[in-house]
């Protein structure tokens, strides 16, 4: 994902050469262009697959946006699918703009669930405190867990100078064992007959549901779409209106340059690691409190993994993503509704997740480079 | 080929994309899946919501038994699998109950247990049939489990009297109740046919983890086991690379390892999906607990067959099994059903 910053080499083996050559100039419109035309290309080769299953891709990609989109309880689906999305995909972006692959939101996210489950399930009734206070708290100390996950591999960086890709990545697995360490055993709900999960949190301390009038009754909006609304506002404000954000583009611009200029590299690299998981983890609080209310195995699918191609594909904009995160919200939606309609497979959304993520980055690289054959 | 024209050729598909779905006359997402439902409207359509894989040997006994009833024409069947513990199986179920108008949905409710319920009590008119450890609810709601605990003691039966080491392994998932179950129930037919022999029972604290349950085979064996009993899968690997006999679980598991793999509890739901059919045909569903339709009784338990390896076994044991397994049957003999965490587990 790092833009190549030599020419990539070539291919000499074959009698076809096929060369990448750095475009001096990039047209200011491809930018955005790329984005639209992945995601076109990725629905028309999703199309082929689906069309493979014996079903007509039109009236799939139909099903899948009505079920998505099409009703108030789909939409009100969309908008629960893209929270953790949305607060993830916030979370890696940050840490991208000043180049740090944080590939690790997922175990971020789900230290984060960890966090406020204890917070929700042992603090609350042994303080005694009240539910909007134990909310807060949960979401702190979720934003601190994450953050620590986040810290982490930023720190290795920032003062060692170890890939952070590796131990941002390693360290999701570290976390997802973790939880299930005491989901299984330290935690475990004596009364949860046969699958091993916390007991769950008391019923006023769930994440509040958000009203909201055009939504059917029973909707499971919670207030997490809000924090993560907020955040994308917060960002947005960091990025282009304080000195810390300006800091942060010009790292990522050129690392050497900001050092020359007396900005902080290391201790920025650092702070930004641990926003970055705080995000994470905040996105882990909201689905533990809004959502499954207890935590338990299988409480993310991935949604940490899914927040990078998010934020790649919203060319780490905080308004993009969550315009983006609200689109593949929809996708994951639709994906089921395709399989109980249609009898497709629900891994077809996933499919269409990866082709566009495929072409986003075929199509990033041919923006800054061109193909030469010969 | 430049940018411009690649970004040419796209914007080209994409209007083709754009122009086909414009040509389809916007006719409503009409099922065709269901059509075969409205066409035989004298058998009902009976709808599946599994949180795993059908793969995956639980959720697939039940697949199986429904498919089964499709296959004969008794119903027709419909099914999503691998929804997850996300949060995605109360939008799947209210929409299968909208869209779809079952009469019956089958699941397990596992893992997703509130989402369920929740949905369950939202749709009076459909039959909710869901796998759990938890009792019935409402006027609509069913529970079943799988009740193997028979075969499992018969199974202890075979292996107390085959042990020469006088040490048996038992490699389980979770030490929950239906895991427990049966594994207390196989010890109980051990110490039945070899009050001397010693169970060791290694929980991996996974539902499916091959290469653990593995592992923790190998160290049984090392520990002394000569004879195990596979509640996950993995284990029948170990038994067949240290030439060992191994007992099965849930399925008919022969061909993992055959003229090793003994025999095995198996479940089977075609008692409680036929129940279910008749229920709802006449109109009489009613919520109640299943359980009885997957013990051997009913069919819904048996052992699994030999394939030849009862030569194996002892002739006195076999009799025995022969006898305690006609006993159960006629209600003859109670197998205990103990579901704390067998003793000496790690």
């Amino acid at each position: 994902m790092q833009n190549p910053t030599s020419n990539p080499g070539s291919v000499a083996a074959s009698p076809f050469r096929i060369r990448l050559e750095r475009r001096l100039i990039t047209p200011r419109w491809v930018p955005w262009v790329t984005p639209v035309v992945s995601i076109i290309l990725a629905l028309v080769v999703g199309a082929v697959i689906i069309a493979l299953q014996g079903v007509n891709p039109l009236e799939a990609y139909r099903a899948m946006f009505t079920g998505a989109f099409g009703s108030g309880f789909g939409l009100s689906e969309t908008f629960v699918k893209m929270t953790p999305l949305l607060l993830a995909g916030l979370g890696v972006s940050i840490a991208f703009r000043m180049q740090m692959w944080n590939i690790g939101a997922e175990g971020q996210l789900w230290i984060g669930a960890w966090a406020a489950a204890g917070v929700g399930l042992f603090l609350h009734p042994a303080w005694n405190l009240p539910a909007w206070l134990t909310i807060l708290l949960m979401a702190v100390a979720a934003m601190l867990a994450g953050g620590l996950w986040g810290a982490v591999p930023g720190a290795l960086k920032a003062f060692l100078n170890v890939n952070e890709i590796i131990t941002s990545l390693l360290l999701t697995f570290v976390a997802i064992s973790w939880v299930e360490y005491f989901v299984d055993i330290l935690w475990r709900d004596p009364g949860g007959l046969g699958f091993p999960n916390t007991a769950p949190l008391e019923r006023s301390i769930w994440l509040p549901k958000i009203p909201m009038l055009f939504l059917p009754q029973g909707h499971r909006v919670h207030l997490g779409l809000v924090f993560g609304l907020i955040a994308a506002v917060v960002l947005w404000f960091i990025l282009t209106r304080t000195r810390w954000g300006y800091e942060i583009r010009a790292i990522g611009e050129n690392k050497v340059a900001a050092a020359h200029a007396g900005m902080p590299v290391a201790r920025n690299i650092f702070l930004v690691m641990v926003l970055s998981g705080a995000l994470a983890g905040l996105a882990g609080m909201a689905e533990m409190a809004g959502v499954a209310h207890r935590l338990q195995r299988g409480l993310s699918p991935g949604y940490g993994f899914t927040a990078i191609i998010i934020a790649w594909l919203a060319k780490l904009n905080p308004f993009a993503i969550v315009l983006v995160s609200f689109l593949f919200g929809g996708l994951l939606v639709g994906g089921d509704q395709i399989q109980i309609t249609m009898g497709l497979p629900a891994a077809i959304s996933e499919i269409i997740q990866g082709l566009i993520l495929f072409f986003v980055l075929a199509g990033d690289t041919l923006s800054q480079f061109r193909i030469r054959f010969r | 080929m430049t940018i411009k024209r690649l970004a040419l050729l796209t914007l080209l598909i994409a209007t083709v994309v754009l122009l086909a779905a414009c040509a389809v006359p916007a006719a409503p997402v009409a099922a065709p899946a269901a059509q075969p439902a409205a066409e035989q409207p004298s058998v009902p359509f009976f709808y599946a919501a599994f949180a795993t894989p059908i793969e995956e040997p639980w959720d697939g006994v039940i697949h199986q038994a429904l498919q089964k009833a499709a296959d004969e024409g008794k119903i027709t069947y419909e099914y999503t699998d691998d929804i997850g513990y996300s949060g995605d199986m109360e939008r799947v179920l209210r929409e299968v109950a909208e869209q779809k108008k079952p009469a019956a949905i089958f699941g397990d409710a596992f893992g997703n247990e509130e989402a369920v319920r929740r949905v369950a009590a939202d749709y009076p008119d459909i039959a909710f049939v869901f796998g759990s450890g938890f009792g019935p609810a409402g006027d609509n709601f069913s529970v079943f489990d799988n009740w193997i605990h028979e075969p499992a003691y018969l199974c202890g039966l075979i292996a107390g009297g085959m042990t020469k080491s006088n040490v048996i392994g038992v490699v389980g998932g979770y030490p929950v109740p239906e895991v427990n179950r049966i594994i207390n129930a196989f010890i109980d037919g051990v110490k039945e046919t070899n009050p001397e022999a010693k169970v060791l029972v290694t929980f991996i604290n996974s539902w499916f983890d091959p290469a653990a349950a593995k592992e923790a085979a190998l160290s049984q064996i090392d520990a002394g086991a000569d004879i195990l009993f596979a509640e996950r899968f993995g284990v029948i690997e170990a038994a067949v690379e240290n030439d060992l006999y191994a007992f099965g679980n849930m399925s008919d598991q022969y061909e993992l390892g055959p003229g090793h793999v003994l025999t095995g509890p198996v479940w089977n739901m075609e008692p409680t999906v036929n129940y279910v059919i008749e229920q709802v045909k006449g109109g009489t569903f009613t919520s109640q607990d299943l359980k009885d339709f997957s013990m051997m009784a009913k069919g819904g338990a048996s052992l699994a067959p030999y394939h030849g390896m009862d030569e194996k076994i002892p002739a006195d044991i076999l009799a025995l099994v022969e006898q305690r397994k006609s006993e159960i049957m006629q209600g003859l003999f109670r197998v205990n059903i103990d579901e704390a965490a067998p003793a000496g587990s790690s």
